[in-house]
């Protein structure tokens, strides 16, 4: 929406058109019934507009007051009372905070600030409410002083703003980016006209305002000089440093219009016009938070706003989902590179693969039954043996052992050797038919098991000493064999305490008692 | 906020717009979410696809040296004979060679029906069919080292696996009555004859 602003004088009413820095003059009406007809009229055939309103007058009120700490509604309250109790009529008045003190109060330091004459711009006003025109407020210049002398001098150092409008020569006192004193004094009109007045009327405003704020407190007289910017008419600085103040207690510095508008950003003005430029394109640019208008006046404004927050609102919600989808859409992007880099993994794994299949020897079987065939036959083989290891094992013994004679060997592949001897009937002779190994088909470890019967020869069968000692040397050294393990003895005599012992000492000499050794070795599977 | 009455319907422009505008989001945030999954889904199945394929190739490539290491063995087996039909003629042959080369005094032997093998970590299903024909022998000998010479030559002659299930080695009543050369030992063994019979090879 257009920006217009309404820049209102005690004598003339000048409507400006301000885009993108530019700031052009539509029209100028005298502040009177007349102009404000004008205006009305011109209202009606103009296009919807934002309005600002400047007020540049004589007539304005600025009264600090300090008020006990409270928030909220309580404040809204207090401070409502407190315009009310100042000024007769409150429609154009503002509050604004300047801080607290640092007492254990900490009362709040306000300024408040009002037009004396609303009379004035009611007509005015009533234009605009009556056109429904959007009217984002009423400000005065000394609103507006503190953002144009932060752009120009310091933000925090007080600073003293002097500059020559069409309204008169305005002063401000600026404090730490806050308005504390602001005046205006109007010119004539032939000392407006003539430049050297102008100059002069620059420099007596100026010590006059100083004197005022120290007389009343607002500037300490032993506090040091302050600063002061004197914006000067295009083509006076010189004539206006020439007559500049000269006190110690203000330091001022002179800077031209033209200078100004570009350190504000302003791009192009009325040829002719004042400081109030300046002020007009900080208000279209960023206004500030405070203003004079109440509700009624800015209804059309708030519309205005809910409007274009609804607008904004959607476009807002609009520009997170296309950022999100944004994002969305670039992890698809990484993700399909990822797919394409694993698809060209799969293809080169499957061309190897082809290739790797290719080169398979040809084969009279399949590759499982192969795998099958040669892992069935490995272990079948592990559990392939033949009597001739135990038997050499023997042999060695019985070498030495020349009184052993051996009479029967029962051999057998065997998975629980210890178990079948175990649970074989001590007092029966144990037989030794052949039974394959399949009796314990999940065994996981086959032994090769030896029964062997024999007598030892050459001694006398009643020199059971000499027998058992015999077989026990015989047995001795079949445990020394690696790998062999004797697992059951039987002595020709059975001398233990758990058997029976019995004797014929006149029986045939000849008849030999048996011994019998089971030995056995353990299979690598 | 205070709002000039009735001014609801000059409010319908711009929340219809800003519907729009949001409804716009939505279907763009919709859609990329679409395509974000599709993306998803596209990736979980190349990364599948990949990874059968990589095992694929790791199997290929285990078989391969599986197939080299094995080939030889199983080929020796079947130029044996052991994988195939037994050929109990050519043992007999083989057995009576054997007997003749020993000078054996007497060799008794019977070979039992074909059965399927039992022993520990060759049963099992498929086409490859581990098959024993049971083999007794009854032996009269010399020495236990004739019986020793018998065995090792019945494995390296027949076209089966000898697997020696038992032996029963006894000295013979006649032993040491000093009759010259005659036995004095009777060995009787059990034995299982193995073949092998896979039905892919047996068909190639």
């Amino acid at each position: 929406m257009q920006k217009r602003l309404l820049y209102f004088t005690a004598t003339r009413v000048l409507l400006y058109r301000w885009a993108h820095g530019r700031l052009v003059v539509e029209s100028s009406y005298a502040n009177n019934e007349d102009g404000a007809h004008a205006f009305a009229a011109q209202l009606r055939g103009a296009p919807a507009s934002l309005f600002y309103v400047l007020v540049d007058i004589v007539e304005e009120d600025f009264h600090q007051e300090n008020v006990p700490f409270v928030r909220g509604s309580d404040r809204r309250a207090l401070i409502a009372r407190k315009l009310a109790q100042r000024y007769r009529d409150t429609s154009l008045s503002v509050a604004l905070s300047l801080g607290y003190e640092k007492t254990q109060r900490r009362d709040e330091r306000i300024l408040f600030s009002s037009f004396t004459n609303n009379a004035q711009f009611q007509p005015w006003l009533a234009a605009l409410r009556e056109q429904e025109a959007a009217v984002a407020g009423v400000y005065s210049v000394a609103l507006l002083a503190p953002q144009l002398a932060a752009k120009l001098g310091s933000k925090k150092a007080p600073l003293l703003l002097v500059s020559l409008q069409q309204a008169g020569l305005r002063q401000t006192y600026v404090e730490s980016g806050k308005i504390r004193f602001s005046r205006l004094g109007p010119l004539e009109a032939a000392d407006a006209a003539d430049p050297a007045r102008v100059a002069d009327a620059f420099d007596r405003e100026t010590t006059r305002v100083y004197q005022y704020l120290t007389a009343m407190r607002v500037v300490a007289r032993e506090g040091g000089a302050i600063d002061a910017v004197l914006i000067a008419p295009s083509g006076e600085k010189r004539r206006v440093q020439a007559a500049g103040p000269n006190m110690p207690q203000v330091r001022a510095g002179v800077i031209e219009l033209g200078e100004a508008a570009r350190a504000i950003g302003l791009k192009e003005y009325p040829e002719g016009a004042g400081a109030e430029v300046l002020f007009l394109h900080l208000l279209a640019q960023r206004p500030p938070a405070v203003q004079y208008a109440g509700d009624n006046l800015r209804q059309h404004f708030r519309l205005h706003q809910l409007r274009v927050g609804l607008v904004a609102g959607g476009a807002v919600m609009c520009l997170l989902a296309l950022g999100y989808a944004g994002i969305l859409l670039t992890q698809r992007h990484g993700l399909e590179e990822q797919v394409e880099v694993d698809r060209q993994r799969a293809k080169a794994a499957a061309d190897e693969y082809q290739r790797v299949t290719k080169a398979f020897p040809q084969l009279p079987t399949t590759t499982d039954n192969l795998r099958a065939t040669m892992q069935r036959y490995d272990s079948l083989t592990k559990q392939t043996s033949a009597p001739d290891r135990l038997a050499a094992a023997l042999s060695q013994s019985l070498d030495a052992s020349p009184t052993i004679q051996l009479e029967r060997i029962r051999w057998e592949l065997a998975a629980n050797p210890r178990e079948r001897i175990r649970d074989a009937d001590p007092g029966r002779p144990r037989s030794a038919p052949a039974r394959p190994p399949t009796a314990a088909p999940q065994a996981r470890e086959l032994y090769e098991v030896a029964e062997v019967t024999g007598k030892v020869v050459g001694v006398q069968s009643s020199d059971y000493r000499r027998m058992n000692g015999a077989v026990d040397e015989f047995v001795g050294r079949l445990r020394t064999h690696p790998g062999a393990e004797v697992l059951q003895v039987k002595l020709p005599f059975d001398t233990g305490s758990q058997s029976s012992l019995s004797g014929d000492i006149g029986a045939d000499a000849e008849k030999v008692p048996p011994f019998t050794v089971i030995i056995a070795r353990k299979l690598s599977l | 906020m205070k709002l000039p009455p009735k001014t609801g319907h000059r409010l319908v422009g711009p929340a219809l717009v800003a519907i729009a505008l949001i409804a716009a989001g939505g279907v763009a945030l919709a859609v990329a979410s679409q395509l974000l999954a599709s993306a998803q889904a596209d990736q979980q199945a190349a990364r599948a696809e990949r990874g059968a394929e990589q095992n694929k190739l790791v199997r290929a490539n285990d078989e391969a040296r599986e197939i080299r290491e094995r080939i030889v063995e199983y080929r020796k087996l079947v130029d044996r004979g052991v994988v195939g039909e037994e050929r109990r003629l050519d043992w007999v042959d083989r057995i009576n060679a054997i007997k003749a080369a020993r000078k054996l005094a007497e060799v008794k032997y019977a070979i039992g029906p074909q059965r399927p093998a039992e022993y520990p970590g060759i049963t099992g299903g498929g086409e490859v069919e581990f098959l024993a024909s049971p083999m007794k022998l009854d032996l009269a000998l010399l020495h236990e080292e004739d019986l020793f010479r018998f065995i090792g030559d019945l494995r390296s002659a027949l076209s089966a696996l000898v697997v020696v299930k038992a032996c029963n080695i006894e000295r013979t009543a006649e032993a040491g009555k000093g009759r010259g050369l005659a036995p004095r030992l009777r060995a009787v063994c059990e034995l299982d004859l193995v073949t092998i019979r896979d039905k892919r090879a047996s068909k190639g």
